[in-house]
């Protein structure tokens, strides 16, 4: 007989081992009730994580609580929720506007312990949570890095790197903007003014952004077409006229937008997604070429 | 990866900071980062401790970032 098979015989033969066993067939409802509360609560967990305003909601609660009664594990559980929350309820609103992936529900990993050999083979970055009284840095230092590693994915080091930056700034801008004051000034002090300083062409861009983004250009073809021209590119000489070709799209896009504002003057409203990939972009072209035409009658 | 209900969902790894030093003596990094072997991927700056924001696995090779803010955003 096997030394494992002898352990778990002496363990369920021993004597406490029979008396809870006893007390377990005695008391039935007893333990009905307790599996039943166990079940609702991971029924709860999982709606919890599933809807964003839930998290949110279970950070207004536990934040309040934490800073009378210091549990780490209450903490660790608060701020989770609140980035979470947060970071969820405003990547919802641009997140049907990306492409597929870029931007899905945020999760935290909490990491005390791992294998030297996890941490090199898994390939996402490690950030510091500092305590509560931190935690305006902690979301917007979360935020950053969430969005910063879902955009343009395997294209990171093929988009010209003020593009990369200024637009994942441009969407982490309106996330952190949707949390208060105190968020948008360390974001704008420690990532938008920090990324300027590096890239002088990062304002610029984001103005052009702002202007394809009221007319659904920015999400809808703008970043798409940067990530269809990376994509054909990466493995060709194409790759070295990346930052030429974007320039010209953009100034494109421009046109296109100039053009459509003077074919219908009096439209104030526009649809928030026009375009949905680089085939429909390039079909564009053929809108441009009559958006010319009908700007050349209307000179006539 | 995907939740229980089929929403996908993209995570973060974070260190909270009471866990930071049982965690970077896990991945044996504790005592390289005390006798300042390692320094910020663009600075330069020695990483310590206290300064240590971001962690990047990059295959064999670990690099690390301050918490300068010239440095932060280039992560």
């Amino acid at each position: 007989m096997s030394t494992s098979s002898l352990t778990t015989k002496a363990i369920t033969e021993s004597p406490w081992a029979i008396a809870i066993g006893n007390y377990i067939q005695s008391h039935p409802v007893l333990w009905f009730s307790l599996f039943a509360l166990m079940l609702v609560g991971s029924l709860l967990k999982l709606i919890l994580s599933a809807v964003p305003q839930i998290d949110f909601l279970k950070s207004k609660i536990l934040l309040p609580l934490v800073k009378k009664y210091k549990h780490k594990k209450l903490i660790k559980s608060a701020i989770k929720s609140d980035i979470r929350g947060h970071v969820n309820k405003e990547v919802a609103k641009v997140k049907k506007f990306l492409p597929c992936g870029w931007a899905e529900d945020m999760d935290i990993d909490w990491v005390d312990t791992e294998e030297a050999s996890t941490l090199r083979n898994d390939k996402r970055i490690i950030v510091r949570i500092r305590p509560l009284e931190n935690q305006e840095h902690n979301f917007v230092n979360a935020s950053y890095h969430f969005l910063h590693s879902g955009f343009f994915p395997k294209m990171q080091s093929v988009i010209p790197k003020p593009h990369y930056e200024a637009s994942v700034l441009y969407i982490c801008r309106k996330v952190v903007d949707g949390r208060g004051k105190t968020a948008s000034t360390i974001f704008e002090d420690n990532f938008l003014e920090p990324s300027i300083q590096k890239f002088q062409e990062i304002p610029e861009y984001m103005d052009d952004y702002e202007l394809m983004d009221k007319r659904g250009f920015f999400m809808g073809t703008f970043l798409r077409e940067l990530y269809a021209i990376a994509t054909n590119a990466k493995f060709s000489r194409a790759r070295n006229n990346i930052p030429e070709e974007t320039t010209k799209m953009l100034a494109h896009v421009k046109n296109l937008l100039g053009l459509m504002i003077i074919i219908c003057p009096g439209r104030k409203r526009w649809h928030p997604q026009i375009g949905g990939t680089a085939v429909q972009f390039q079909n564009m072209q053929f809108c441009l070429s009559h958006a010319q035409k009908a700007r050349a009658l209307t000179h006539i | 990866m995907m939740n229980f209900f089929g929403n996908r969902k993209n995570s973060i790894k974070a260190v909270y900071e009471d866990d930071l030093e049982k965690y970077l003596k896990s991945v044996d990094l504790y005592d390289k980062i005390l006798s300042k072997e390692f320094q910020c991927r663009f600075c330069h700056t020695n990483i310590s401790l206290e300064n240590l924001e971001v962690i990047i696995p990059r295959g064999k090779s670990i690099e690390f970032i301050c918490n300068n803010k010239l440095c932060l955003h280039q992560a």
